[in-house]
């Protein structure tokens, strides 16, 4: 394991937390997949950190290095091999209501209108028609969706698709957001705005995040951490803080600090996919 | 079959050939299917003096019209209905199930598909003998063909339909820790619907044929019937007038369960 | 699929293997059969209407022994072998005039789809007007069946070539006939094939099916003759045979089709 690129003095923890009993707690997380050929493949070995409540944290690492499959264990989806999750102390043993996932792939229904999508989950919790599709309202209000409420999905844009997903997440109310890669199908300019509107419902909401993605500004722009994981078998390779002020801005992303924190996460990065490359050297006759 | 159905499928998407095409108004294809069947039409027509064996098209239609003015088509009309009516819900109703069960488990697929597939080329019919020694002639043994017949294709679109429910829309549903009986309501089935109707409508028209071929063997009344004994006394009119509905009930069939599956698809 | 909290995907696999699913499948199969000659034996099924599978198997053994089986087995598989053929033919030629006139096959498209789902079958009386009691109706009508998949398959097939491929033989200098076989033929292979393999199967089930109802030979009409003459094990003999025919053509032609899709893909 690499030093720990930047330490953290006197991070701001909850107030009333002090000892970190709070939030999400990896502790040597590791993930083994069985294939179907009998074979396995170990996604990842290691993996432990402390995502404290209310923080918005990045992943980011090589493709292929168990970003997704890390998620899909603290959603509850999949036990880890070795290891534990734990929730506000409690282990993590399926999926919770005060969790919201936001998929790597498209997971729209596309027989559904984007009301009713977006309703989904309360639809699910037993919710009446009337108050889920109220609340559903308001959050597609939110998202800026107005006036496609009655759309189904294969009428909306890809980016607008990806809006629907993050409704759905935050329509419940979560304290745990995971949102693995939501604007990977964005183009920049979108990529940015849509990035900007999820930090203003933060903003509001205070939410713990688990934020995946492969664009290091982006990463460094959202977050009050930046973990960059190791190829697979992964582990944490270093944990950035971000001390850019709040909220931020246009403006954040031209100052200096900005632009050494990026580096600093790039530096990384280059060197973890340096080391798969030649991994895969090695391999090669 | 299925190889047929995605090939078709993919017939609208697939990149056509790289010459330009020549260019051809938006009435030009509708108009020139249209003229087929009126070409077959003509080609009935000229057909008809040239051999005794052949009535012209408009007796063939006076007489079908005759048949449900005078009523002697009904009786056989209301026997193949309840035949293909009954048997093919039964078999829907049996394979949809099984079907599904098939589908959502990886053990039962890897058990059973083989099974079922392996069958694929046997001729059903040849089980209807064994349904007339077990039910006797009559309405039971031809529902029982056409229910078989019915069985398979609804079984393997099911089965193929719910395993291909996307893996995401599943994750969703488990994340949002749904019951089992929810995800299969309102994930599962909702997703898999279109292919599971392709399946039905093949049945359908699998059923169909089969109940007629099981009334051209042996029945008390149909459609089938009526086609063998008027051919017997060389009433050649009254044949063609049923082979002509016959097959204008088949179309209408396979027409009505297309449009539902264009529907679920659509929507 | 399961509603379960967390999926055992990536546990520990449980040390207790199941049996494998191959024994799980065979052994059903052999336990149906031993369940039904256990029925038919202790009386639980009239014989009138069911004999015990082991006397099916001893009737068709002395079947094939006897005469006249080997003129049903040729006068069926030649049926099936000239339908096959001509539908074959007529249709890897019809798809490709599709595809050379796409307005041609756009027009026919949707016939020959619903043609499919049509009893054609029903015009036999008309064929048997035309063309007499003997094998050719009954080839007519199963050539129909084979030809529309193999059509509708050469035709999809050639139309999902990419388009660069035909660029790509031009920029070579490919003769007419090189790009043809050397790089369209190939390229559309994958479909074509599937449509073949289902073609014969038409062409098997369409022969049976109709020598069942208007043949005085063939292993189809004899099911019916046996069934008409109250012959219930030479009946069950014929259907086994029958059967086990179908269930080993259609494994063999699976068998070729996924060899064939290996090799071009
Ligand atoms: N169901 C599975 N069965 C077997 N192996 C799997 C399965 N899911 C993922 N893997 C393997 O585990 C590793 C990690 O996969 P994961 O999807 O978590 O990567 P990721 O970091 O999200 O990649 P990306 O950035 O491309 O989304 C990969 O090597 C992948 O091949
Ligand atoms: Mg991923």
């Amino acid at each position: 394991m690499l030093p720990t690129a930047s330490s953290a003095p006197g991070q701001p923890e909850t107030a009333g937390d002090r000892d970190g009993r709070l939030g999400v707690r990896l502790a040597d997380v590791g993930v083994v997949y069985d294939t179907k050929d009998g074979d396995s493949v170990e996604a990842v070995r290691s993996a432990s950190g402390h995502i404290a409540d209310g923080r918005f944290v990045s992943l980011i690492g090589p493709s292929g290095c168990g970003k997704s499959t890390l998620l899909d264990v603290v959603g509850g989806l999949l036990a880890p091999r070795s290891g534990t999750v734990t929730i506000d102390g409690e282990p993590v043993t399926g999926p919770r209501r005060d969790t919201a996932m936001v998929f790597q792939e498209d997971s729209t229904l596309h027989w559904r209108t984007v009301l009713s999508n977006v309703a989904f989950g309360l639809e699910i919790a037993g919710v009446g028609r009337k108050q889920r599709e109220a609340a559903a309202g308001d959050i597609v209000a939110l998202v800026g969706l107005t006036g496609f409420e009655h759309r189904h999905p294969r009428e909306l844009s890809g980016g607008m698709k990806q809006r629907v997903a993050i409704a759905r997440a935050l329509v419940a109310d979560p304290r745990i957001l995971l949102m693995d890669e939501p604007f990977g199908a964005l183009d920049q300019q979108t990529r940015m705005f849509m990035g900007r509107e999820l930090l203003r419902v933060w903003d509001e909401t205070r939410k713990s995040v688990v934020f995946v993605t492969h664009d290091i500004q982006e990463a460094v722009y959202l977050s009050d951490e930046v973990w960059v994981m190791s190829a697979r078998p992964s582990e944490f390779t270093a944990k950035v803080v971000v001390d850019l002020d709040r909220p931020r801005g246009p403006g954040t992303m031209s100052s200096r600090r900005f632009h050494d924190l990026t580096s600093q996460v790039w530096e990384v990065l280059r060197v973890e996919s340096e080391k798969a490359l030649d991994a895969q050297r090695e391999l090669e006759p | 079959m299925t190889t047929t159905e995605t090939a078709v499928a993919a017939a609208d998407t697939a990149p056509r050939d790289t010459r330009q095409p020549r260019r051809r108004r938006p009435w030009q294809l509708p108009a020139a299917r249209l003229a087929v069947p009126l070409l077959a039409l003509l080609a009935w027509q000229l057909i008809d003096p040239v051999t005794d064996l052949v009535p012209a098209p408009a007796d063939t239609i006076r007489e079908l019209y005759s048949g449900f003015v005078d009523g002697w088509i009904y009786e056989g009309l209301r026997a193949t209905a309840s035949a293909v009516g009954t048997g093919f819900v039964l078999g829907t109703v049996v394979a949809f199930p099984l079907g599904y069960l098939m589908g959502s488990s990886k053990t039962l697929t890897a058990i059973f598909e083989p099974l079922v597939a392996g069958t694929f080329a046997v001729p059903r019919v040849i089980l209807y003998p064994i349904l007339l020694a077990v039910f006797g002639v009559g309405l039971e043994a031809e529902s029982a063909m056409v229910a078989i017949s019915a069985f398979f294709p609804i079984l393997m679109s099911t089965a193929a339909a719910v395993r291909n429910v996307s893996p995401s829309l599943l994750k969703l549903g488990r994340s949002l820790s749904a019951r089992p009986l929810q995800i299969a309501r309102k994930i599962v089935i909702p997703d898999a619907a279109p292919s599971i109707m392709v399946g039905i409508r093949i049945g359908f028209s699998i059923a169909f044929i089969a109940a007629i071929i099981a009334e051209l063997f042996a029945a008390k009344d149909g459609l089938g019937l009526l086609i063998s004994q008027s051919y017997a006394v060389l009433d050649l009119p009254r044949m063609y007038a049923v082979v002509l509905l016959v097959m204008l009930a088949a179309f209408a069939g396979n027409l009505l369960l297309w449009w539902a599956e264009r529907r679920l698809r659509k929507a | 699929m399961s509603g379960s909290a967390v999926t055992a995907t990536a546990r520990a696999p449980s040390r207790r293997r199941p049996p494998p699913v191959a024994t799980v499948r065979w052994g059903l199969v052999i336990g149906s059969v031993l369940l039904l000659e256990a029925a038919a034996r202790i009386g639980m099924i009239d014989p009138l209407i069911m004999p015990p599978p082991s006397t099916m198997v001893v009737r068709l053994g002395e079947i094939v022994a006897g005469g006249g089986f080997l003129t049903d087995l040729t006068t069926t598989a030649a049926a099936v072998l000239s339908a096959f053929g001509l539908g074959a033919v007529g249709g890897l030629l019809i798809g490709i005039l599709f595809w050379r006139l796409p307005f041609v096959g756009a027009t026919f498209e949707p016939y020959l789809v619903s043609l499919y789902s049509m009893p054609t079958l029903v015009f036999y009386p008309i064929l048997l007007a035309l063309l007499g009691l003997g094998p050719a109706p009954i080839i007519v009508i199963a050539t129909t069946m084979a030809m529309i998949p193999v059509a509708l398959n050469t035709m999809v097939g050639l139309n999902s070539i990419s388009p660069t491929l035909p660029k790509l033989a031009r920029s070579l200098n490919c003769s007419r006939t090189q790009t043809y076989l050397k790089v369209l033929a190939p390229a559309a292979t994958p479909l074509v094939v599937p449509g073949l393999v289902l073609g014969f199967i038409y062409a098997m089930i369409g022969v049976i099916a109709m020598e069942f109802i208007l043949a005085s030979e063939g292993l189809g009409f004899r099911i019916g003759y046996t069934y008409r003459a109250f012959e219930m094990q030479d009946m069950y003999a014929y259907i086994v045979f029958v059967f086990v025919i179908a269930v080993a053509a259609n494994v063999a032609l699976n068998a070729i089709e996924r060899r064939v899709r290996r090799d071009m893909e």
